[in-house]
Order: C-alpha cells, then structure tokens, then sequence
C-alpha cells in the first residue's frame, strides 16, 4: 500500500482561452469544494481541471531559492511541501482567502487567462448558509483581484439534482455528502428550500479520522504508521453501509460470516532470513563436519602414539639402569640416578613401576581390553597396637589409618552412587513395565503430572497477578500477614487453621505458641514474600519439558491434540478473531515442538505488518445513521430526513431521494439502507425512490455548467455585476433555484459594521 | 487600474514543464490587479459565526450556518463496545469502557492506566483536562 496520494501526470495547460472567452459569453464553471475543486467551460461536458483543493507555500534549498507556492495535486509532487499542505476552508466554508486566492490564480493560470483581467462571468459553488462574511471576502476577491465581470453562486448538490433531475419541477429530497458535512435539502415549489434543510458535521473526512482511530487502537504496536489518505483509501475501498446495522452486526464475527467479512490488509514487509539450503546442502554439510572430526579423532590418536612411544622409552631407560646397576660402581650409579634426577634406588623402582602402568594402560586403550581391577589395597600396620612397632612403622601407621579412612569413604561414595543409579533404573525399568503393560494408566498418570504443573506454573502467575493490584484478596491477605508477624503475635499469622487455635492461646496468656514446631509455619515466610518464585517456576518448566519429552516420545498425538485444542480456543475468541480474522492462531509456546517451514516464516513475518478489517466496515460508515457513535450530539440521517419531510409536510419527497456528493454518497448499500429506513417513518404505501447521481462527485460541476448555458434568462437574472457589487455590498447574492438566500439588513445591525 | 508589466506575460506557462516541480510564484499571471493586496488576518469559521450570530435582526425563519444544525437526537442510543464496535451489554465502571462481554473485560483489566481515555475519547466522553 503507497503512504499517500501520487502525484497525476502533468496538467497539460490548454490556450483556447481566446476561442472560449469571446465576448465573456462562456461562464467559468468553479466548483469550489472544500475537498476538491472543478474548473472550466461551461460549454464542456466535463471540468477541465480536478484538483484537491489545497495549497502548499514552503522553500526548498535544492530546487528554488525563494519560496516556492504549489496548488492542487501538485503538492504531492514534492514530499518537502507534505508538511506545509494547507487548505483555505474551515469545515465546509472558505475562511482564508489567502489560500483562495492562490487556487484561483492557479484555476485562471491553468484555463489560459492571458488578458489583463479574467473576462467571463464566473458561476461558482458555495456550501448551503454560507456566512455572509465569507462571500463577501469572495466577491472582494474576484471583482478586485480578478475583475471579473459578474458572478452566480448556487449551492453544489442543488446543481447536481438539476443535472440528474433536468430541472427543479419535480420536487425532491437531497442527500448531499461533503468532506467535512452532510446536507439534507428539501426541493420543492422549483426551488431550493434551504429555509427547511439541515446539516449534521460529518463527512469522508469524519470516517477517514474514525477509521484511523480505530486502526491505531486495534493495532497499538503496529510497525509501520498509517497515513490519512490509507485510511480514506480503506474507507473508499470495503466500507459499506450494513442494510440493518444492529442484526448484521451480531453475527458479524461469527467464523461463517467471517470468511467473507473480514478483509486483509497487507503492507510491505522485511523479508525474513531464510535457511535456503536443501535437504542435499545439509547432508553434504554433516558429511563435512564428519570427515573433520575424523581428521581430528586421528591427529589426537598420533599424538598419543607418540607419547606412548617417548614414554616406552623412557621405561626401558630405566630398566637398563636397574639392570646395570651390578655392573657399575656405586658411584657411577648414583651419579647416573641423579642425570635422571632421582636420589635413591627406591625413587627408581617407583618410576619404574609408574612408566610400566602407563604403558600397559595406553596399550590396554588402543586395543580395547578393559583394565584390570586393581588389588584392593591393604593396610596391614593399622591393626597393631603402637606399642609393637618402631618409629618407622608408627609413621607408616599413621599414613595407612589416614589412607584407609579416604579409601573407605571413596568406597562407600562410589557404593551410594551406584544404588541411585540402580533406583533410578528400577525406576525407569517399572516406568518402561508400566508403559508397555498398562499403557492407557501410564499415559493418564503422565498427563496428570503434567497438567499439575501447569497448574502450579498458572497458580503462581494468578497471584502475581492478583498482587499486583492492591486491593486483590491476595494482597490483603498478605498485608494482614505482615502486620501480624510485625506484632509478634503469630497465632494468626500461621495461616489458615491455625488462625482459630492461635486465638485462643492468646486469650489465655499463653507465651509460647509453638511457632515453628511445625515445618508448614515456616512458609508464612514464602506467602509474604514477593519473590523467589521464578525458582519454583523453573523447576516446574523444566519438569514440564521433561513430561513434554516423554509424551512426544511415545504418545505423539496427545502433544498435537492438545496444540490443536489450544489453537482452537484462542480462533475461538471474539478478541482474536477482530483482531486476526480466520487465520489459524500461533502458539507461543507449543507442547509438539514445531520447526515451521520457510513459506510459514514468511507468511509470519507479513502477518506482522497486516490490519484485518471487519467491524470497521460496517462500524465507521454507521456514524452518519447514529452521530452519537462518535459522540456527535445530533440527530442521524433518518431522524433528520424525518424531521425535513415533518417540518415541511411533505412526504411525498420521498418519492425522489436524490444522493449526490463524496463522503456517504459513495458508499455501497447507502441507497438501499435509506430506501429501508425511510420506510418506517412515512405511511404504508408512499412511493419511495432513493437514487445516486450518474456521478456524484462531478455532477454539481456539470449542473452547474448545463444551468448556466440552458436556463440562460435565469443565469443572466443572477449574474452578481461589478455594479451590484460597489452598490449593494459583498455578500449580496441574486437568487435563483439553485442558490442561497440573502437577506438585508438594517443598516445598525449588519454584520459587516460590526 | 494598473496592470502588471505586459512583458512578463510572454510564455505564461513556460515553467511549468520545468522538471517536475511546478512553481505557481514563477508564473506570471497578467490577469490580476497588482494593487490587489489581503493583508488581513482572516477569521476562523467560529469567530465568523459568532460575529454574524450577534447581528440581531435576522428573520425567524432564515436560514443560517448555525441554524441549520441538525438538534441533538431524540432516539434513544444504542451503547456498543468501545473495543469491538459490537454491541455492548456492560459498562466498566471503573473506566467508564462499554464492552460486549467478559472476554472484552479481560483485555480492559489489561489497558495501561490513561489508554481507556482513547477509546473513550472515540465517542468524544473521554474526560478532558484543561
């Protein structure tokens, strides 16, 4: 979806101005709407120009120096104006002529004007009771600025029913639609009635900032911004007026509606980063890392050799030296002991015995065969009394008592490991039993620890939650805890049943309460604290992934059924469904583990960046029939129409209902919806007729350009002269059919002395 | 009257085919009065109708831009959950939030404190400090 409207190509200009302008015979059709804005021939079929309505006055370093002025839609040629967009209306009435000016030299600039005054009389449209202060700013403008030679203004719509209606003989109800408001005129006695029409504020603009609105809180983390004119382009594109709002309504969510209900809106997303390798690109990878680590295993295996060898060596060093020793001098011998830095012949045998060890154990590794249980050690001097043994021997005693005692301890360590292992066995020996033998108890059993802890998890987080808010009966139950440890009276405090007995030792004087001579008193301590709960809260996650484990294992289908279950209920919700339509919900954390597939990953990333639009469609379009949907205090459309037809006493309006304008005229089912609803208020049998113009934005242009050139005697009779304009004031107006009404004032009480 | 200068009038339209940026100070423009000047500071559509509604001697049945209002309804409104647009059976009353049932509920128990003023504020009842 763009961010904003495009800029059209170019307006080609065109030079006929001299062709058209001959005599000023050709009025200059404006249709000045607070939306968009149609200029050209009345002589024409169509306008030659179609423009919104705005201007945009701001500098650009890289383009101009100076300030730079753009009107209509070429603000949208540079995202530099997009911030200085400005229009010259207040609702529906021009207020700044500034900006009014600015359109209109565009408008002349535009149609060729190259004389030195605009020269045709000029029929414009004005918005139903246009303040008289307004059109006098108007008139100023175009007969001092301009000098034109006449003007004709008439209301928009008014124009329109004639051009769809061919004249004003045949009474009628307008349905009129702006930007900003919506207008209901009775036509009647061939004239505009204004003195019995109404307006209630709302317009396109209403329901593109309604629809906005609701977006933003529908969706408060949504990634990217949603522009005013997305939002009118969602308004323009699926809304549509519910033919009985209250009943559609109702069901609006319900999964068979929603199918064709709801509407997907999707906007630009980053791409996620995929794994794009095949099955084939991952089996050559493992293959790889398979051969690496052989490479690995292989390079250790020769390093062992190696020092296997240097060790081997070693050993028969030594050996040599043993062996020698008869045929060498002691000397020479001890001097030969101290190259291999040892001291004494038994240091010699110890090394000796150490090098044999570790050959035969490398050489019992390579080839596989187990190690051979070592002797138990003895310890033969322990027993004797100290008395029988030398200093020596007491000393080599005292070693043994002391090696004995680890050894023991060794032993007995080694012997309490190996019964835990063998529980553990048993356990899961009479686990793998009770599986394949009662399968069905197993699993409930399995199912059953599960489900508590995920009740403990849920209990935790449900007093988290609860104590949060201070006034929870969690909370006030703790508060009372801590004031009564605080008093140091905690009969009480030891919570639950204890409360009662407590009470009572209190009243008898009793000093000792037993505090404590129960484990359970402690965990007072637990209920007041606020933490140390994501302990618990981990065991129980892991004992649940554990439980999780088993069940994938050998019941795979209870994991995916309770996913199922679970997936359901959340599409179940109404919230989900406004929110995320009909799509399937995804868990957050799933039992079954679950690796979605790359076409999954990108579908999760867009579905990020959607807006799912239901409610929305019927919801925002709604405000014109009930204004207090928006908190408008103002009768809707109906009330109005009824109040109109009342007023006037005529129901026979109704049998032309004429629906011009933008904003709700647009809408689809508007036509079928008023045709309904006025039929309860007018009696059995009134014909109705509810029509669209044949084009309801352009048609108040067309009638007014058909108006000026076929009703001539009536155009000529409500030309507004330059001569008018200096006797009788600005916001003079020539009524005809098709116009507003003046009224004169005394001379105290105008308001343009004020 | 004076006119502007006729020279500036050759080629009227030639800037706007410069680029794509179309200039409308550039252009001349020989069709205006060059002593034409607005330097006023123009009222808003509150401040016009407030000074016309004091002009006293406007006929009983003329039309006017305030006038001509539709009134305030007479029927009586319907509620609607301010979340859903569905229609509402309860009103939250510690925020005031219509909502259409217990699920809706949940999710105000959830609303940061101040976020109910914007869906209040939807239907113009949020409260506003001035």
């Amino acid at each position: 979806m763009p961010d904003g409207p495009v800029d059209p190509a170019p307006a080609i200009p065109w030079f006929d101005y001299a062709t058209m302008g001959q005599n000023g015979s050709v009025p200059l059709v404006i249709d000045n709407g607070s939306g968009m804005c149609r200029a050209g021939w009345a002589t024409e079929n169509d306008p030659r120009l179609e423009f919104d309505n705005v201007v945009a006055k701001y500098r650009n370093r890289k383009i101009s120096n100076g300030p730079i002025l753009l009107v209509g839609n070429t603000v949208y040629s540079d995202p530099m104006a997009k911030t200085s967009i400005r229009s010259g209306f207040d609702n529906s009435v021009v207020t700044n002529f500034e900006v009014m000016e600015s359109v209109l030299d565009y408008v002349f600039t535009m149609l060729g004007c190259s004389e030195d005054s605009v020269g045709q009389p000029i029929v414009m449209t004005e918005t139903v009771c246009t303040p008289f202060t307004s059109r006098r700013h108007m008139s100023e403008l175009l007969f001092e600025c301009y000098g034109v030679p006449s003007v004709t203004y008439g209301i928009d719509s008014v124009w329109s029913y004639y051009k769809n209606t061919g004249g004003f003989n045949k009474g009628g109800l307008i349905v009129a639609s702006g930007n900003t408001a919506s207008h209901v005129i009775p036509i009647y006695d061939a004239r505009a009635r204004t003195d019995h029409c109404k307006r209630i504020n709302l317009g396109g603009l209403s329901m593109e900032e309604y629809m906005l609105k609701l977006l933003q809180l529908k969706y408060p983390s949504f990634p990217m911004k949603i522009t005013e004119w997305q939002s009118r382009q969602l308004v323009e594109k699926f809304a549509y007026v519910a033919q009985d709002f209250d009943d559609e309504l109702a069901g609006y969510l319900d999964i068979d509606n929603l199918r064709t209900n709801d509407v997907v809106v999707q906007f630009p997303f980053p791409m996620p980063a995929l794994d794009e390798r095949t099955e084939e690109d991952i089996q050559k990878a493992t293959e790889r890392r398979r051969e690496q680590a052989k490479k690995m295993q292989e390079m250790a295996a020769k390093k062992r050799q190696e020092k296997n060898d240097m060790r081997a060596r070693e050993l028969e060093q030594l050996a040599a030296l043993r062996d020698n020793k008869d045929k060498m001098d002691a000397d020479e011998f001890v001097d030969r002991l101290r190259d291999q830095g040892m001291a004494t012949e038994n240091e010699l045998e110890e090394a000796i015995a150490k090098a044999q060890q570790f050959v035969a154990r490398a050489l019992n590794k390579d080839t596989g065969a187990a190690v051979e249980e070592k002797e138990p050690p003895t310890f033969p001097l322990v027993d004797l009394p100290d008395e029988e043994l030398t200093e020596e021997q007491r000393q080599e005693k005292r070693k043994q008592v002391f090696l004995k005692a680890s050894h023991e301890a060794r032993e007995r360590a080694r012997a309490e490991k190996e019964k835990e292992r063998m529980r553990f066995e048993e356990i899961a020996r009479l686990d793998d039993e009770r599986r394949t033998n009662h399968f069905d108890q197993w699993l409930a059993e399995l199912q059953g620890k599960r489900n508590e802890a995920i009740n403990r998890i849920e209990e935790r987080r449900a007093r988290r939650r609860e104590l949060n808010d201070r006034r929870s009966h969690a909370s006030q139950m703790r508060m009372r805890n801590i004031a009564d440890l605080a008093a140091n009276e905690p009969g009480s405090a030891a919570a639950g049943g204890n409360g009662a007995a407590g009470s009572k030792r209190r009243r008898r004087g009793d000093q000792d309460d037993d505090f404590g001579a129960e484990d359970d008193d402690w965990n007072i301590y637990r209920d007041i604290s606020k933490e140390d709960e994501a302990e618990e809260d981990e065991e129980d996650e892991a004992e649940l992934e554990k439980y999780n484990k088993q069940l994938q294992k050998h019941a795979p289908d209870y994991l995916e059924g309770l996913d199922r279950v679970a997936r359901a209920k959340i599409e179940g919700t109404t919230m989900y469904r406004f929110t995320e339509g009909c799509q399937p919900a995804i868990l957050e954390k799933p039992a079954a583990p679950y690796k979605p597939d790359n076409a999954t990953i990108v579908a999760r990333a867009a579905r990020e960046y959607q807006l799912h639009l239901n409610v929305e469609r019927i919801r925002v379009p709604e405000i014109i029939f009930r204004p207090s949907l928006v908190g408008l205090d103002q009768a809707g459309l109906l009330e109005t129409v009824e109040g109109i037809i009342k007023r006037a006493g005529r129901a026979s309006l109704v049998s032309n209902v004429f629906v011009t304008g933008g904003g709700f005229a647009q809408l689809p089912g508007i036509l079928q919806r008023l045709e309904w609803d006025i039929r309860s208020i007018v009696p059995v049998d009134t014909p109705i007729a509810v029509r669209r113009a044949a084009d309801p934005l352009r048609d108040a242009w067309r009638g007014a350009a058909l108006w000026s050139t076929r009703e001539v005697d009536e155009f000529r009779a409500s030309c507004f002269t330059k001569q008018d304009y200096l006797e009788l004031g600005g916001e003079y107006i020539r009524e005809h059919s098709a116009s507003n009404r003046y009224h004169k004032f005394s001379a105290a009480a105008s308001p343009a002395s004020l | 009257m004076k006119r502007q200068d006729a020279k500036e009038t050759a080629e009227p339209l030639a800037s706007f085919k410069e680029s794509g940026i179309t200039n409308l100070l550039s252009v001349s423009k020989p069709f205006k009065n060059a002593d034409y000047k607005s330097n006023r500071r123009w009222k808003n559509l509150k401040q016009i109708v407030v000074q016309e509604e004091q002009a006293s001697d406007w006929p009983v049945d003329f039309p006017t831009h305030w006038n001509i209002d539709a009134a305030p309804s007479l029927m009586p409104q319907k509620k609607y959950c301010d979340l859903t647009g569905l229609p509402a059976r309860y009103t939250d009353p510690k925020t005031n939030i219509r909502y259409h049932s217990a699920e809706v509920y949940q999710l105000i128990k959830t609303l940061q404190p101040g976020s109910e003023q914007q869906y209040l504020a939807l239907r113009n009842a949020s409260v506003v400090l001035k």
